[in-house]
């Protein structure tokens, strides 16, 4: 996994910023059916959608195809978008639906599997569950030099909250709304990711 | 927390940095923080995490060939309506739940499947604040008949961790048929039938609001019913 996260830190996107008063005009045109609006519109706004979707997962094969889905999905409603929200709003709603969708997919197909193969210890699973002692799992050092690769390795559920808080900056009720945790889960859920990269970076 | 010999709680320093402790919690934490240099390091750590999170780039860039890729499907929707599913089989799911199941009669797992469907039918009725059609095919062929990429990935995903299950066990049924109490061979078809209808629901709900999750988790549900009906079957002993 972590050798799919080809140091991102250093492929920032370098583009003007998109042109906002143009964005009517393009999504319009979208609608129309116009694929070169709609490679427009995608040329704005993927480099959010695709970090999202990177830092969500931890891998960034799965992290294209989660864009592509999420840009198709975006192209086949694009006349359900009534303007009464930006587009980009509209779009990144949209595509954090489908992310966190595909990740409590993931989870279920992960604990079938799981319980399939008999799996032999419970840390074959996505290891959602703090260690009965309390104890932090050690994260090897040389991943722990890079922030993204430190949030790479972080169990599915505490990637996800922490990812949410403290890296996109929704607010606790917006992450409960989206992902249906409690309260109380979420924040477990975000102090124990925080004490993992604490952990990792302090190496 | 005594705050001369014992160290701020992980959780506690995390919940000071976000400012959410009430007044007073904040002011024994910051009394203990000044008086104890781990803690201090510590939360100088934590905030430093924090602060590095929240100024990690907006924006990555993707893989140069995504929007060619993208382009390619969106170009194909027009025209493909008829495509069937490509066969994606990952996993065999289920296969360490049996012991889940102590029924021993398996038709009381088929009634109970059937009801399960019913009530899962009419939240995904809910969802769509319109009425249910039901389907009179069985949902494989309902998938069939629904392009390729009307189905959401999710949608996709769940198909292909079942198909080669439900397959194998459909065969073994198959092979068996001739040896079971016809009676009973008629009320697994019946079940089956409902649960079918289900599924082909939850995949038409999906095809129309992809982002719904509790149309995901219906699919997930009637799948995991179908599986463990045909298992049940399968393993009944001969009537000769």
């Amino acid at each position: 996994m972590l050798t799919d996260l080809v140091n991102p830190r250093s492929t920032t996107i370098e583009m003007p910023p998109p042109d906002r008063d143009d964005e009517p005009r393009r999504v319009a045109r979208a609608c129309a059916g116009d694929v070169t609006a709609f490679e427009e519109l995608y040329r704005d706004h993927v480099g959010r959608i695709f970090a999202l979707s990177l830092r969500l997962t931890g891998d960034r094969a799965r992290a294209a195809e989660l864009t592509q889905d999420v840009f198709v999905q975006a192209w086949e409603r694009l006349s359900a978008f009534r303007g009464e929200s930006a587009f980009s709003s509209w779009l990144h709603r949209n595509a954090l639906n489908a992310l966190l969708m595909r990740a409590r997919a993931d989870k279920r197909r992960s604990a079938r599997v799981q319980l399939a193969e008999d799996a032999r210890s419970p840390s074959a699973g996505d290891n959602d569950v703090p260690g009965v002692d309390g104890s932090v799992p050690p994260i090897d050092i040389e991943q722990a030099i890079d922030l993204e690769r430190a949030i790479a390795s972080l169990p599915p559920g505490a990637r996800q909250v922490f990812v949410l808080h403290d890296v996109a900056g929704y607010r606790h009720d917006e992450i409960a709304r989206m992902t249906g945790l409690a309260a109380g889960t979420l924040r477990a859920q975000l102090h124990r990711a925080r004490r993992l990269l604490v952990e990792a970076l302090k190496k | 927390m005594s705050e001369a010999q014992d160290h701020v709680a992980f959780e506690t320093l995390s919940n000071f940095a976000d400012g959410i402790l009430d007044a007073a919690e904040r002011e024994r934490v910051q009394r203990h923080v000044q008086s104890c240099t781990d803690c201090e390091e510590r939360l100088a750590r934590l905030r430093t995490l924090l602060g590095a999170a929240s100024s990690l780039p907006a924006e990555l860039e993707p893989p140069s060939h995504l929007w060619g890729d993208i382009r390619h499907r969106i170009v194909a929707l027009s025209d493909d309506q008829t495509r069937s599913l490509p066969e994606r089989v990952t996993v065999r799911p289920g296969r360490g739940a049996r012991a889940l199941w102590s029924a021993r009669n398996p038709w009381l797992l088929g009634a109970a499947a059937v009801v399960l469907v019913a009530v899962s039918s009419a939240v995904t009725a809910a969802l769509l604040r319109r009425p249910v059609v039901v389907a009179a095919q069985p949902a494989e062929s309902i998938a069939r008949t629904l392009p390729v990429s009307a189905l959401p990935a999710s949608a996709r995903a769940i198909e292909a961790d079942y198909a080669r299950t439900l397959g194998e066990l459909r065969e073994t049924l198959e092979l068996r048929r001739a040896g079971l109490d016809p009676a009973t061979v008629v009320k697994v078809e019946a079940s089956l039938r409902v649960i079918d209808q289900a599924i082909a629901e939850a995949l038409r709900a999906l095809a129309d609001d992809p982002a719904n999750l509790t149309l995901v988790d219906i699919l997930s549900a009637n799948y995991e019913r179908k599986l463990e009906l045909l298992r049940r079957a399968a393993e009944l002993p001969s009537s000769t």
